[in-house]
Order: structure tokens, then C-alpha cells, then sequence
């Protein structure tokens, strides 16, 4: 599943992957594929510029570690990001309960 | 890969520590998951630009913004400090005299209008941490003329004293040319930082496919 079912959920997926622990780029995209069962299997660039930006807005922070003799920026959650993660749960579950009882 | 993405990046004005940052992560990337497929380096580029686009124009819309408040404090100091108005045909040329006062009238109207305009909405986008193409474009607008009339402002100022030169005190005419000066460098600084902008191509906003908030807030005017 990539690009428009996807559409406005990228950043709390993205969130709550970070919100496990500090982690790397790659094992972002990871982490979506193997939690959604492989149906968030997205183009693997598209996370980097969403992290980048998520940064930017305050609600990630990052620093460079090294791993496997290999500089590694790797990402955390902030205090704010947290706060945005817990609002995108509340407005994804109140959304899903309206879509369910229109389907249902 | 990295050699066409430093490229690409180039292209898109994203240089210096975010470029190397940016192209060490897709190396670490591409050791961990070598057949990794990253997708066409111009696309990638144009993503990073479309996504760092949204935070740097909120900021450069709060910096012309600053810009316009240090030309609106020397205008009012200028006014205030002059104690009675020439005549209009008393100065060295009624040409400049006319340019001078349309300068400054006009300009310091539009510099306000755009400029808080401009402020207004990149303030009630404050919460959004991603915003559309069409956002940032109509910030780059508004900064862009404010930025503009601003500037016709402060040449109005400095033709208005040049022109009533002998018609003023010496220290009024001198103040207002130093008033006037005082109000170039923010103004100055503001208009690199939306030149430095404008070389960050908007592609078109593919990225937010994926990623765009869905509030309706951000669609609101102004």
C-alpha cells in the first residue's frame, strides 16, 4: 500500500515507529513494513525527507551515532512529538469509529 | 546514486551540512539494504526540497515581517522628527518631491498590507508541520512584495530628505537619512533569505501525497 491510502498518516506512523526507541532511517521503513504486515511496504526514499521535516518541525530530535563503523543519524521522539503522536491516535480512532458505523 | 543525489540536491539549492547529512544517511542506507531502491536521485532531491520548504517559510515570512516593523519604526521616527512639512514646490525638483511622497505613501501601504497578510497566515499555519506547494508559494508572493514596498519606502524616505535638503534642519535631514539606513541591513538580510529560497525549486508537491496533514485549518484565509 504506497502514495494516496496513505494520504495524511505518514507522520503518525512514522511517530509511533520513533516512539519505540531511537532509530535509524532504515529501520524506519523496517519497522512500517514488518507493523502493517508488509501493507506499508512505501518507496524507501520517501521517509528520509518525512524525517527530515518532522525534525524541522521540533517533534523529532536526531544525532549521528556509529554503527558497524558506519556514521548513523538516529532519531527520537521529543516531548512534542509525543504530543502529536498521542493527538494523531485520538483523531485516527475517532475517525475510524465514524467510517466503521457509516460502513458497517 | 550519492554522486547523482549530491547532484540533484545541488540542483535544488539544498547544499553545505544538510546535503552531506543528507547523503551520509542514504549511504548508511544503502550499506544496510545494498539492492535498496531509492528511486530516481531527481525525485529524492525534490522531495527533501518539498518537505524543508515548510518550516523555512514560516521563518522567512516572520523575518520580512521584522524587517517591515524596523522600516515602520524609521518612518514614524523620520515623520515625527521633522517640526514643520515643506512646501511641496519648495524643494530642489517637484519631481522628486512627487516620487518621494508616492514612495513613501504607496509603498509604506503595500509593505503593511502584504506584510501582515503574510504574517497572519504563516501564524495561523503555526501548527501544521507540513504545508501545500500552493502555501509556501503564496508566502513567497506576499514576502516577496512586502519586501518590495518596503524597500520603495526607505528610497522614498532618503529621496524625500535629498529633495528638501536645504528646506529641512541639517540634523532633520541627517537624521532621516540615518534613520533610513538603519532600515537596510533587516531588510536586506530578509530578501537573501527569500533569494536563498527561491533556489529551493517547489516541485510538484508529490510528497504530500503521503504525507499531508488533512486539517482544514491550512486552507483557510488569509
Amino acid at each position: 500500500m504506497v502514495g494516496d491510502p496513505l494520504k495524511g498518516h505518514l507522520d503518525p506512523l512514522v511517530l509511533a515507529v520513533v516512539a519505540d526507541g531511537p532509530v535509524h532511517g532504515y529501520a524506519v521503513i523496517e519497522a512500517l513494513k514488518r507493523r502493517s504486515g508488509g501493507a506499508f511496504a512505501l518507496p524507501e526514499g520517501t521517509v528520509y525527507p518525512a524525517l527530515h521535516r518532522l525534525e524541522r518541525a521540533g517533534l523529532l530530535a536526531s544525532a549521528w551515532t556509529v554503527a558497524e563503523g558506519r556514521r548513523r543519524r538516529v532519531y527520537r521522539l521529543t516531548a512534542k512529538g509525543r504530543r502529536r503522536l498521542d493527538a494523531g491516535r485520538r483523531e485516527w480512532r475517532s475517525f475510524a469509529r465514524a467510517v466503521e458505523a457509516v460502513l458497517a | 546514486m550519492i554522486e547523482a543525489l549530491r547532484r540533484e540536491l545541488g540542483a535544488v539549492g539544498i547544499r553545505g551540512r544538510r546535503r552531506e547529512r543528507i547523503l551520509a544517511e542514504i549511504t548508511d542506507h544503502l550499506a544496510s539494504s545494498p539492492n535498496a531502491d531509492l528511486g530516481d536521485p531527481r525525485r529524492l532531491a525534490a522531495q527533501f526540497a518539498d518537505e524543508l520548504a515548510t518550516g523555512a517559510a514560516r521563518s522567512r515570512t516572520l523575518a520580512t515581517f521584522g524587517a517591515l516593523s524596523i522600516v515602520a519604526c524609521a518612518l514614524v521616527a523620520t515623520q515625527t522628527a521633522i517640526p514643520t512639512y515643506p512646501d511641496v514646490t519648495s524643494g530642489s525638483s517637484p519631481v522628486l518631491a512627487a516620487a518621494a511622497l508616492i514612495f513613501v505613501v504607496v509603498g509604506a501601504q503595500v509593505a503593511f498590507v502584504a506584510g501582515s497578510l503574510g504574517a497572519l497566515r504563516a501564524f495561523r499555519l503555526r501548527g501544521e508541520v507540513s504545508l501545500a506547494g500552493a502555501e509556501v508559494g503564496v508566502l513567497r508572493r506576499r514576502n516577496a512584495v512586502a519586501l518590495a514596498a518596503g524597500a520603495t519606502t526607505l528610497a522614498g524616505i532618503v529621496l524625500y530628505a535629498i529633495n528638501f535638503w536645504g528646506e529641512l534642519p541639517a540634523w532633520v535631514s541627517l537624521l532621516t537619512v540615518a534613520v533610513a539606513a538603519v532600515g537596510v541591513p533587516p531588510l536586506a538580510a530578509a530578501a537573501l533569505m527569500q533569494l536563498r529560497a527561491a533556489r529551493w525549486s517547489y516541485p510538484s508537491g508529490a510528497t504530500r501525497a503521503a504525507s499531508a496533514p488533512t486539517s482544514d485549518r491550512s486552507r483557510a484565509r488569509p
